[in-house]
């Protein structure tokens, strides 16, 4: 074979190589074209087409007379996509170059990118201000990977003052997703997780609507294929009164721990909430610094907590009217019936001592002068006559040892002991001793200031337990209806108008007689029936006390002072009911908190 | 030295070729501006670049083969020394090194090599006995690594491939005998091992990301993915021009260069692939032909070379788009945005012109 020939037959040969690769290739593109195309249309659809939800306006909350206490104003926040960066490290590093106040949040920032998943955008920096906002858009250019969100947060704009009434919102956990639908919350929206935020959440919250768009390959939206707008949330209009609520926060300013509730004694709308030491919700809202967290957490004084229903105190003296007209009622004693108090009362096989807070005596007392003066002796030789199985179910009547159903989370119940509970609990049994204390609102007995407010609002609203709450009416934002609600109110039928009116008389001289245990808040022109409390603090926290100085130590060694009250006493507007913890007297601590409330209320505040 | 008179350039004109190039220009205008962003400047300046390069084109044509033959030793020199040089004077891009900038002109030696390795190893083999002796089949291989490794190490895989196989198809053609052939293949293998130390760490991520390109899909397996999808998508007529979503939403990277054929291949569907690669094929094998006519060695060597490099490009860049080979960077042949591989391929092309216009003499 020649030269030539073989040339010509190596190149045939090359030919046939080049055009079976030319055939490999367009059998790979019929493969990818034809065989696969569905495959690869239905990828290139879901490269490029996202449904993105749309976070719904929450519910606003206003006051009694309309005055909006939340609003929502629109925050910025910078996200960043991963999966287009390749060195983020870099990217935070130019981030701080145009914005220097992003520097300090530089490692939280890295924290983020590293917890956040590879496919959703993480938020960088949160809560920018618009100087901070216009800085970095006229750079945005150099940041391809990172874009400006606008989204609204709450802004308390009473901040401390309603916090515990208000409560706050947060970034969802695993609980808040068993308790509510998780379909309703995307990336980045807030649930309420405390207070009326928290218990009210399902109707402030609403229904995130869906926006499909077109994106390219950064995410940035080229076209809007279909949207669904988002279902706002609902408005709640309180029984709260702004002014009232700010006066009694001022009422309660000198005193470190302490808590007041106002409500109206014949609906049961609560008009004012306050408790001390309170917190700045709005502090909450980009996302609170852990330092800040574990501090509120941690602080001994336990800021977070909303006293009103969830502090527990002897109701100490607060209850005589009560045990009173139970007593009454129950014909172990007539208006008539005079006890005589030395100071001392004895009981029991062991003769044991109870003494009253008057060591030399009030000498001969009827019940009426027992309630205006607060002798211990009285209600001792009463309570002991009656037998703790009345008197159990007087103050059980009266709402004691049961949640008082107030829209609330977390309302704690108290303690109303009986030979019962006792058995249950301790499986001993009851002493008479234990009735005595009872009679006066010690040993075991525990109760919200709430549950006394309640109290008071039956005394003065003529035997009826009303149920508290602070919502008056849930109003559609769209239509602007409200929807009023409809609250319980039980008839306590132990209860006898002619005994009350006895016992609230009494109420009325407690502050009016100048022998009344609350005399040192006379005056002004509301007529105000009360009735003092001192609740002994037997210890302090074994763990808490170690942390203690001495001074402070003796502080809280202190009694608490309690007042409960209502007013006008002859067509009564206003229950209120006050601890102060540690506040030693109840006429003049506790009391004068719930004197300046209802000045307040009733338009002479300062 | 035989240079044509205008008259018979006219006649001896070779149209079959010369058409499929045409309609590759036009093809690649079309995509372009689609490729683009529909920026029109981007599609003036790549159409006047078509001009320079057609210039070159004929230019080249019009040299005689034999006078190219002669000085192709001297070029293969300057092209190792600039090959050299690269390391030292070279303009670093996308992390190698291939650019040797002189005044206003950016010079690409890797692409005069590519010219110039099937020249010399044409006119070598050309002047020696037939078939070539052992000795002559070592020097050639020496001819041919050397560029080859000067190029790896740039690094350009893709270029140093095609330079090689352009190499070996010039030897296959010159007779050599298939156990050379066996014996290189079991070299090559043998050397597989050190070769994957060798490479660049971004090389290896490319090679691991063509093999499992899941298992990574925003780092190295991203292109080949999104390129897929934009095929694939396509189907059998295409989404239409300018309305291909992948690629005018920016999930195609390097759109207009590398991967100009996934848009294409969006817009137009699977004819337009097929008429496309319909068009690579005519002026390939017009090439062997061409070759194959010719009476010179050096001539139908080169011719051959040159087709059959020319083609490799587009196995290996349609290969790669589609998702067949690793992604190396080589562009799609006359169709990608860009300047010197432009002029470097219609200067081949022109030679094999000018072969084919002094056919029979």
């Amino acid at each position: 074979m020649g030269q030539f020939a073989h040339f010509e037959r190596r190149t045939r040969l090359v030919g046939l190589g080049l055009l079976g690769l030319g055939l490999i290739l367009m059998g790979r593109l019929f493969y990818l074209q034809i065989e696969q195309f569905f495959h690869y249309r239905t990828l290139a659809d879901e490269n490029r087409i996202t449904v993105r939800p749309v976070p719904p306006p929450r519910g606003l909350i206003y006051d009694r007379r309309g005055r909006l206490l939340v609003e929502n104003e629109p925050a910025f926040a910078l996200e960043l996509y991963p999966e287009h960066v390749d060195d983020t490290s870099k990217v935070l590093d130019r981030l701080v170059e145009v914005l220097p106040s992003a520097a300090v949040q530089r490692d939280r920032m890295a924290q983020r990118l590293k917890e956040s998943p590879p496919y959703l955008p993480a938020i960088l920096i949160e809560g920018l201000n618009t100087e901070q906002v216009a800085k970095f858009a006229s750079h945005q250019h150099r940041f391809p990977s990172i874009r400006i969100r606008a989204r609204s947060q709450r802004n308390y704009l009473r901040g401390p003052l309603t916090a515990h009434v208000l409560g706050y919102l947060a970034q969802p956990d695993k609980s808040d997703f068993r308790k509510f639908d998780a379909d309703l919350y995307p990336p980045g929206t807030r649930v309420g997780k405390m207070g009326l935020e928290r218990e009210y959440e399902e109707i402030l919250h609403g229904a995130p609507g869906f926006r499909e768009v077109e994106t390219d390959a950064f995410g940035r939206v080229v076209r809007e294929i279909s949207t669904e707008r988002p279902e706002p949330g609902k408005n709640l209009i309180l029984t709260l009164d702004e002014d009232l609520q700010k006066a009694t926060h001022e009422a309660l300013a000198p005193h470190p721990e302490a808590s007041a509730v106002a409500l109206n004694p014949e609906t049961g709308g609560i008009l004012a909430m306050a408790s001390r030491p309170t917190f700045n919700p709005n502090e909450f809202i980009g996302g609170l610094s852990d330092n800040t967290w574990q501090q509120l957490r941690q602080d001994p004084n336990e800021p977070l907590v909303n006293r009103v229903t969830q502090g527990l105190y002897p109701p100490a003296s607060t209850i005589k009217p009560v045990l009173a007209m139970a007593g009454l009622v129950d014909g172990a004693i007539k208006t008539s019936t005079e006890f005589s108090c030395n100071g001392t009362f004895n009981v029991g096989q062991d003769e044991h001592t109870f003494h009253c807070w008057k060591s030399w005596g009030h000498g001969p007392m009827t019940v009426d002068q027992a309630v205006v003066e607060s002798c211990d002796v009285y209600f001792y030789k009463l309570a002991h006559r009656m037998g703790i199985e009345p008197i159990h179910k007087a103050l059980k009547a009266f709402g004691l040892g049961n949640r008082t159903g107030i829209d609330l989370p977390s309302e704690r119940k108290g303690l109303n002991p009986g030979p019962v509970w006792k058995r249950r609990m301790q499986g001993e049994i009851w002493y008479p001793g234990e009735t005595v204390m009872t009679a006066i609102g010690q040993g075991y007995m525990e109760a919200t200031p709430l549950q006394l407010g309640v109290m008071a609002a039956a005394v003065a609203n003529g035997g009826f337990r009303v149920e508290p709450h602070l919502v008056h009416g849930v109003q559609d934002p769209v239509s602007g209806k409200v929807d009023y609600r409809e609250h319980d109110r039980a008839a306590i039928g132990l209860v006898k108008e002619e005994s009350l009116a006895v016992i609230r008389d009494a109420m009325r001289r407690v502050v009016g007689s100048v022998h009344g245990t609350a005399h040192s808040i006379a005056g002004g022109w509301i007529p105000v029936a009360g009735k003092t409390g001192t609740a002994q603090v037997v210890r302090i926290d074994r763990d808490k006390e170690e942390q203690l100085d001495p001074k402070e130590k003796e502080r809280r060694l202190r009694d608490h002072a309690l007042f409960v009250a209502f007013a006008p006493v002859e067509d009564p507007q206003i229950a209120v009911a006050v601890v102060v913890e540690h506040g030693i007297s109840g006429g003049k601590t506790a009391g004068k908190v719930a004197r300046k409330m209802i000045d307040s209320y009733f338009g002479k505040g300062s | 030295m035989a240079f044509l008179s205008p008259d018979s350039i006219w006649r001896r004109f070779d149209w079959p070729y010369f058409l499929p190039i045409l309609g590759l220009a036009t093809v690649s205008l079309i995509v372009l501006y689609s490729a683009g962003e529909q920026d029109p400047g981007l599609v003036i300046g790549q159409a006047l670049r078509f001009g320079v390069a057609f210039l070159v084109f004929f230019l080249v044509a019009a040299i005689p083969p034999r006078l190219l033959s002669l000085l192709a030793p001297y070029f293969y020199v300057g092209v190792l020394l600039l090959l050299v040089l690269v390391p030292f004077v070279g303009t670093t891009g996308m992390g190698a090194q291939r650019w040797i900038v002189v005044g206003p002109l950016t010079l690409q030696p890797s692409e005069l090599a590519k010219l110039v390795l099937p020249m010399t190893l044409a006119a070598f083999l050309s002047h020696q006995d037939y078939p070539p002796s052992p000795g002559v089949l070592i020097s050639s291989l020496v001819l041919i690594a050397l560029p080859t490794g000067l190029i790896m190490i740039q690094p350009d895989l893709g270029t140093s491939v095609l330079i090689a196989a352009s190499g070996l198809v010039i030897l296959f053609l010159a007779g050599t005998p298939w156990w050379f052939f066996a014996s290189l293949g079991t070299l090559a293998l043998a050397a597989m091992v050190p070769a994957w130390h060798m490479l660049h760490d971004y090389q290896r991520q490319r090679l691991l990301g063509f093999l499992n390109p899941e298992a990574d899909p925003y780092g190295a397996g991203y292109h080949i993915t999104q390129s897929k999808i934009a095929i694939g998508s396509g189907g059998l007529t295409g989404k239409g021009w300018l309305n291909g979503t992948q690629a005018q939403l920016d999930f195609l990277p390097e759109r207009h260069t590398d991967f100009i054929f996934a848009v294409l291949s969006e817009e137009f569907g699977l004819i337009g692939g097929l008429v496309l690669l319909t068009l690579y094929l005519v002026l390939t094998l017009r090439g062997l032909v061409i070759a194959f006519r010719s009476r010179e060695m050096y001539n139908r060597l080169v011719a051959a070379g040159i087709s059959t490099m020319f083609f490799f490009y587009v196995v290996i860049n349609i290969g790669m788009t589609s998702g067949l080979l690793p992604v190396v960077g080589v562009p799609l042949p006359l169709v990608s945005y860009g300047g010197s591989s432009l002029v470097a391929l219609l200067a081949g092309l022109g030679l094999v012109m000018g072969i084919s216009m002094r056919r029979g003499r």
